[in-house]
């Protein structure tokens, strides 16, 4: 993690912060895909869903494969866990500072 | 607790239904004497705070904890809607994010509300590693930051 460091997950959450990359991400988690399959069901040209897959590719959560003039995107789900991770710790403070928020509130209501 | 960025984006989204009117909760966001009992509420911990509650205004939160290590969090308001939304950044020193959005919104229950918060994290983060420690350290920060609240 410290090799791959705050810049990597820099790009694992701007990749994320997408809709339509997040749905290119769903979509290759079930299966491989060719980048003009994963171009189909969207109101996309081909190149704009080219240019999403390079952003998820550098984020190193799409890798690429070439043969002839095809190229297919499988899902690399590794980074999705330290992305994760971060999300449940700030989840986990939310709560906590929730649960106080609340006992706030009840001691409130005893004043009364 | 589970996270699933795939599915949530660069976020979180919590939902709670609180046993107190929406006014009160609202109260509790936004007038400071009250922010300092739970925003960063900790036995043996000081906190300041100060806060301009409206669009453009700033606030600011600074927690002493038991060893004397200052943690401070502040951001401006982007939208404020008595007694029902609040939009404002979130820069939090422990974790080196800077400019992350949260969004609360109330739902008046009557004698109870709903709350929804969502916290997303900007979609050019500029959270940055310390110099010496980085990612592993902001953690290590974060988590030492919730055991502690826990124990109170």
């Amino acid at each position: 993690m410290v090799d791959r460091g705050d810049e990597h997950l820099d790009s694992v959450f701007r990749a994320l912060a997408h809709p339509a990359r997040r749905a290119i991400l769903r979509r290759i988690a079930r299966a491989e895909q060719t980048v003009s399959e994963l171009a189909e069901p969207f109101d996309m040209s081909l190149e704009a869903v080219s240019k999403h897959v390079r952003v998820l590719e550098r984020a190193r959560l799409v890798k690429r494969t070439r043969s002839g003039r095809m190229h297919r995107c499988r899902l690399r789900p590794e980074p999705l866990k330290d992305a994760a991770k971060v999300l449940a710790q700030l989840a986990a403070l939310w709560n906590t500072r929730l649960d106080a928020l609340e006992h706030l509130l009840t001691e409130l209501k005893n004043d009364e | 607790m589970t996270s699933d960025p795939v599915r949530d984006g660069a976020g979180v989204s919590i939902r709670r239904v609180l046993n107190a009117p929406c006014k009160q909760v609202f109260e509790a966001w936004t007038r400071p004497e009250l922010m300092a009992r739970w925003f960063f509420a900790g036995e043996g911990w000081t906190t300041k705070v100060s806060a301009d509650v409206r669009v453009g205004g700033r606030y600011e939160l600074t927690m002493r904890d038991t060893s004397g290590e200052e943690h401070a969090q502040f951001g401006e308001y982007r939208e404020v809607v008595p007694v029902t939304r609040l939009v404002f950044t979130w820069s939090f020193a422990p974790l080196a994010v800077v400019d992350s959005i949260v969004t609360v919104e109330l739902v008046d229950l009557g004698a109870s509300t709903e709350l929804n918060l969502t916290h997303v994290l900007p979609p050019d983060p500029k959270i940055r590693r310390s110099h010496e420690d980085g990612w592993t350290g902001c953690l290590r920060n974060l988590d030492l930051f919730v055991t502690k609240n826990r124990e109170n």
